[in-house]
């Protein structure tokens, strides 16, 4: 009994070959071998065409035989697991080492330094497509040194010479490791092969093994488009926001409500890029949505703190999400039909292996459920959306890429028969990448974008529409320079141009009582230049620090009213206008601002990381309702309405364990916030031409502790987090009018202490996995009524302070089951069901509490509103069709 | 803008609401963060009629927030001194006409459009307060009242807890204001309803009433204000009451359109999205509403209310329901029977055998 088991246990390496080929086709010695000894061999059929084995094996070691087997077809074998084999073409380089190996003696491994320094570089492309592969790891085994591959592909690592083995590991690819004798500088590119679907949820990280310790990178979190359809998905719409919102320090005021909260920040803190292209609202459907389409996405990266100089224009974080490349191999077509949308993509090679195209669209359909609802006004009701991408990359030449990406997104939703809110993204971005040379890399990028947002109504004679929008370009030139391996030298500088039109009112009738009005429209120009050092001063020690440089110009035509300063700014209060011409400053604002990181090895498998930044914001979200609406307007600074500045210290300590597969981290910050937008109470802010004097300047202080475990490559994966945090806002003028809670500082809309988060997924079979996800955190902070009056017989109700009470806490639990359709290598039609419940215990959590009398002249009831008061069902299909 | 924001804005979350969550998702609960503090209630107007039951002062407590049973305790705040300035240093003296209620007599009324006006109050304790000077300006006159009868669809929760449509049936009352255009306006509207109805008349010698007048006192159910900032020289067409649809007979209402200056509109239009405000998304947070009172001694004291200074503009409408006669999902209506000694008296409250005028 125990003897089929001991075998099935044992090592591939160890199985002992006893065979004899005679002219034998060579895939049929394989498929003998596969059988004979319960393994699984993957290779593709054409690189066997044709090779025929003899040969006779006694007792031999099966790697061994594989070699000898596999010599004319030019094929290395990887054993990958006790059961798997994976056979990859051998390259010319490794053939090199093979004969040089016995020439040259080896390096003094004990002693590397002492050997002359060469440089490693090459790319990493997946075989199939020919995309380069970003985030590879590549590792040189002996030095334990290594990298990642940047978003070309490309790697470059400077060793001394000496004989390596060469590790590159991928996201769902067969790990290529192969000896390298290297006595000079050389390139060496690498192709990986996709693992069958056994082997895909196995790897999850896009980032080398031990990134968590190993680089100066702190409060960033990475999700590759795996990991994010690993999460159990609303309606069974896979959902880049909703994956963020599962990583510690980011929260959200509530369920469909639009944006997230990143440390204590607000919505419009988050510089949210789309292949380099800033969106205004990252939503689709009031926040039910996000607008990425999670078929075109690559990979997301947010960076919480320790924001590279790269970026500004935010307080709190940055959202990077990459769009893919097409295929530039073979033409594929994909696509999901789920209850609420329908996705199609059409990606293939314009010129095979140098220009490829990838075409992606959306669209929803909200209205067909909408009409099972018993409320006539909602059954009235009809909503759509749809958004639209495509990218085409060409290499120019092995030193020039050319990538050109757009996006077009259109929300529109009537409520009743009466409002329509719509909404709508067009941007465009040109990129072009040029190598230098192995140390020198340059990119240019040009973007112009819009975000368009607006309102209409059709009760005569209230009928109107009322109009927003930003309109920005942007150009930026970024270099990297590496001359050695220890300095990484970063710079570049940026230009962006605004128009902003806050609310322009028609009416839509001659029936119309409305007159139209139309706010200013306002200009401006953000510019900034930085520079960005990271040197490795030893193994143990490296650090980072940059400084980003920020000028802001507030430019005319304008109008800026003059308030009397005796009393509370007011309408009333206005005495003079000034009026500035066009292209005049209006007002200037400059601002530097550092970022630092230091990295602290404390032996092989931890580290402590410790960073500051500072960030300025130059244009602001204007709202006061709790959740964002598609109506609130974005104002650019001005004379009174100042930057918001953040600067953040962070320090984190992270380890990890059991070979990498176990990362610890824990990170705690505290944030100073100025010039945080507040607002009076009952303030009016849409159409308001003295829109300044209801908003208040507030400081803010932000602290916070975030500890995570996360478990990587293995059949169950995922992370659990905890976080304890705080978001406090002061807001102290000079008069009662311009002070809030008496000058004391208040829990912000989003300050939530304790949140837990938890994400699992478990490999079944090799075709089915179940994902569940788990979250808990504290109720946001609510303004309750303390008493009651009556004035005229209407009651009055007299609420707290702002935010003194919290609504009840929020909990809830997700699952998904995935089922594949096969798991054929290299199969031409793949498919996949999944089928998910959100809010499994159908919780009945609470959005808000609001305060509604049932009858006129009564104490107000108090009610709270779930948005989500039931368990939700979904089932969505998924197919991918190669050519 | 306001009106954009308020009146649209009571059912604007609600279909997102029921396409995700279409078993109730609004469950009420209880909550009591009452405090026992109590401050001065402040309700106070003067206005440019002299009509005792426009000048008056009410002044109260505040009663604790008690959200489970629902229940106001109007404390009455009696034997207080209140006295109103103009900016010229007169003086007129209010008297309390019963417990907590202050009325201005005709006898002392002295006051015009132009004039400010600051009211100041003395409590038996010795506590001073006064409210910061108000000017009273004319309000423009009321062109014209219309009606329009309409269905109202709610949605209700029926007995067992399902949401059903319940069709409410209602003539919405509106003023029609031609806004003078050299001057920024802001109007506070209030609604009073004159119910007539009828008995089966009595065949005996010296029949007591059976036709009757019953007075409804204030029929809006929420504050109604509006600023010209989006109208201004044009038509306002403001919707300020609705007249039930219940009975096949004639209904008086009378609406009175007040002035207001900049800080009051501010308080009563605070007042009025409290009032509309359904807790969606898209409201902005509830916030404390601040008036225009303080303590004199210690300006950190709370003091809720407004005192107003305002031009007073009034009209009257007769809805003869009977042309609308029968309403739709209601049973014949069935004219009740006369009490042998007070014939309708009896029925509704408030309620003459005089013909008010414009009947």
């Amino acid at each position: 009994m125990a003897l089929p088991h001991a075998q099935a246990q044992q090592e591939a390496g160890q199985r002992l070959v006893t065979a004899t080929y005679t002219n034998e086709p060579l895939k049929a010695v394989l498929l003998d071998l596969q059988e004979q000894h319960a393994l699984r061999i993957f290779y593709l059929d054409e690189w066997l065409d044709g090779v025929q084995v003899t040969h006779t094996f006694v007792a031999e070691p099966l790697p061994v035989v594989l070699r000898k087997v596999l010599t004319e077809a030019h094929l290395t074998a990887i054993l990958y697991d006790p059961r798997t084999v994976v056979l990859v073409p051998r390259l010319s380089t490794d053939a090199d080492t093979t004969e040089e190996r016995e020439k040259s003696p080896g390096p003094d491994l004990a002693n590397p330094g002492r050997g002359r320094m060469i440089t490693l570089s090459g790319h990493v492309r997946e075989a199939k497509t020919g995309e380069p592969s970003i985030g590879a790891t590549v590792v040189v085994e002996e030095l334990k040194k290594g990298t990642a591959s940047d978003e070309k592909g490309y790697y470059t690592l400077t060793i001394p010479a000496g004989s390596y083995t060469l590790e590159v590991r991928s996201v769902g690819m067969v790990p290529d490791k192969r000896k390298l004798q290297l006595l000079q500088s050389r390139i060496v590119d690498v192709e990986l092969f996709e693992v069958s679907n056994e082997l895909r949820e196995v790897e999850v990280s896009a980032v080398a093994p031990d990134q968590n310790v190993k680089s100066l990178e702190m409060g960033v979190a990475r999700l590759s488009i795996k990991e994010i359809k690993s999460v159990p998905a609303f309606l069974g719409e896979v959902d880049v926001v909703r994956s963020v919102l599962a990583m510690p320090g980011v929260t959200t005021v509530g369920e469909g409500a639009t944006g997230f909260n990143v440390r204590g920040g607000s919505v419009d803190q988050n510089l949210i890029l789309q292949d380099d292209a800033p969106l205004f609202n990252s939503s689709h459907l009031f926040g039910f949505f996000s607008v990425f389409n999670p078929d075109m996405v690559e990979d997301v990266t947010l960076y919480r703190a320790g924001i590279p100089s790269r970026y500004g224009g935010r307080v709190s974080s940055v959202l990077d999400v990459k769009m893919r490349d097409g295929n530039k191999k073979i033409p594929v077509l994909s696509g999901g039909i789920g209850l609420l949308s329908s996705r199609l993509l059409l990606e293939g090679p314009i010129v095979k292996d140098k220009a490829s195209f990838v075409l992606g669209g959306r669209g929803a359909y909200p209205g067909l459920l909408l009409r099972f609802v018993p409320d006539k006004s909602v059954r009235d009701s009809d909503g759509n959306f749809y958004d639209f991408n495509a990218k085409l990359s060409y290499t120019l030449s092995e030193k020039d890429q050319l990538m050109l990406s757009g996006y077009l997104s259109r929300d529109s939703f009537r409520f009743g028969t009466d409002t329509t809110y719509t909404w709508g993204t067009a941007t465009g971005t040109l990129k072009w990448s040029h190598t230098f040379s192995n140390k020198l890399f340059s990119t240019l990028t040009g973007v112009a974008g819009d975000y368009a947002y607006g309102v209409s109504a059709e009760t005569v004679p209230y009928n109107f529409t009322l109009d927003s929008d930003i309109k920005y370009k942007l150009l930026k030139a970024d270099v990297n320079y590496e001359p050695s391996a220890q300095h990484k030298i970063g710079l570049g500088a940026s230009s962006t141009w605004y128009n902003f039109n806050s609310g322009e009112l028609k009416p839509s009738s001659d029936q119309s009582s409305l007159v139209q009005l139309s706010m200013p429209r306002e200009q401006s120009l953000e510019a900034a230049a930085y520079l960005n050092h990271e040197y490795t001063l030893s193994p143990a020690i490296s650090v980072s620090y940059g400084l980003r440089y920020s000028s802001y110009f507030n430019l005319g035509p304008g109008r800026v009213y003059v308030y009397n300063p005796e009393v509370p700014r007011r309408a009333s209060s206005v005495t003079d206008t000034l009026h500035f011409a066009d292209g005049e400053s209006i007002k200037q604002y400059n601002y530097l601002e550092p970022r630092a990181s230091v990295r602290v090895a404390l032996g092989e498998n931890s580290s402590v990381k410790l960073g500051y930044n500072r960030m300025v914001q130059y244009i602001h979200l204007i709202s006061n309702t709790t959740a964002v609406s598609p109506m609130d307007i974005w104002k650019t600074s001005n004379p009174y309405l100042k930057p918001q500045i953040g600067d953040q210290v962070a320090l984190g300590y992270f380890r990890n364990l059991h070979d990498n597969s176990i990362e610890l981290s824990a990170e705690g910050y505290y944030k100073r916030l100025h010039n945080l937008v507040e607002y009076k109470d009952g303030a009016r802010l849409l159409l308001n031409n003295a829109l300044d004097a209801d908003l208040l300047p507030g400081d803010g202080k932000a602290y916070g502790l975030e500890l995570m475990i996360r478990r990587k490559g293995k059949k169950l994966t995922g992370w659990a987090s905890y976080t304890y945090s705080r978001s406090l806002r002061r807001v102290k003028g000079p008069t009662p009018e311009e002070t809030i809670n008496s000058g004391s500082y208040f829990p912000s809309n989003y300050d939530k202490p304790h949140d837990f988060t938890v994400v699992l997924n478990q490999q079944l079979s090799r075709l089915i996995s179940l994902s569940a996800n788990f979250t808990y955190s504290t109720g946001r902070p609510v303004t309750y009524p303390e008493s009651v009056s009556m004035i005229g017989g209407l009651l009055m109700v007299n609420y707290s302070d702002r935010n003194q009470h919290r609504i009840p806490d929020y909990h809830r639990l997700d699952v998904a089951l995935t089922i594949d359709g096969t798991n054929k290598r290299g199969a031409k039609r793949l498919s996949s069901w999944t089928l998910s419940v959100y809010n499994l215990y159908g919780r009945n959590n609470p959005y808000s509490v609001f305060f509604k009398p049932a009858y006129s002249g009564n104490v107000p009831q108090a009610y709270k509103l779930s948005v989500i008061g039931s368990a939700v069902p979904a089932i969505t299909y998924n197919f991918k069709i190669t050519k | 803008m306001m009106r954009l924001r308020t009146e649209r804005k009571s059912w604007l979350w609600a279909p997102l609401l029921a396409i995700l969550c279409l078993q109730a998702c609004v469950e009420p609960f209880e909550l009591e963060t009452g405090t026992e503090k109590q401050s001065l209630v402040v309700d106070g107007l003067i206005t440019d009629r002299n009509d005792t039951t426009l000048n008056k002062v009410t002044l109260s407590w505040t009663a604790p927030y008690n959200g489970v049973d629902g229940v106001v305790v109007k404390e009455p705040v009696s034997g207080a001194s209140v006295m109103l300035y103009d900016n010229k240093g007169n003086l007129m003296q209010f008297r309390e006409s019963y417990s907590g209620n202050y009325v201005l007599d005709e006898s002392e009324y002295d006051a015009r459009p132009g004039e400010s006006y600051t009211l100041r109050i003395w409590l038996p304790d010795g506590r001073e307060y006064a409210s910061r000077p108000e000017l009273l300006t004319e309000a423009p006159p009321i062109r014209d009242l219309g009606y329009t009868y309409k269905e109202f669809i709610e949605v209700v929760k029926n007995g067992s807890g399902e949401l059903v449509e319940q069709t409410e049936l209602g003539f919405e009352v509106r003023a029609e204001v031609d806004d003078p255009a050299n001057a920024q306006n802001f109007y506070r509207w209030s609604t009073k309803g004159i119910l007539e109805y009828h008995t089966i008349a009595l065949e005996i010698k010296d029949p007591p009433p059976s036709t009757c007048w019953s007075c409804q006192g204030r029929i809006n159910k929420t504050a109604v204000a509006a600023d010209d900032a989006q109208v201004n020289g044009n038509k306002i067409s403001q919707l300020v009451a609705v007249v039930p649809a219940d009975i096949p007979t004639r209904y008086q209402a009378t609406v009175q359109q007040f002035s207001l200056t900049p800080a009051a509109f501010e308080f009563w239009r605070l007042l009025q999205q409290q009032q509309t405000s359904v807790g969606s998304i898209f409201d902005p947070p509830p916030a404390r509403i601040r008036g225009n009172l303080y303590n004199a001694s210690d300006p950190e004291e709370e003091v809720y209310g407004y005192f107003g200074a305002s031009g007073v503009a009034e009209k009257s409408l007769i809805i003869d329901r009977v042309r609308y006669y029968p309403f739709p999902r209601r049973g014949p209506y069935e004219v009740p029977m006369s009490d042998f000694r007070w014939g309708c008296l009896l029925l509704n409250p408030n309620s003459t055998s005089i013909r008010p005028p414009g009947f």
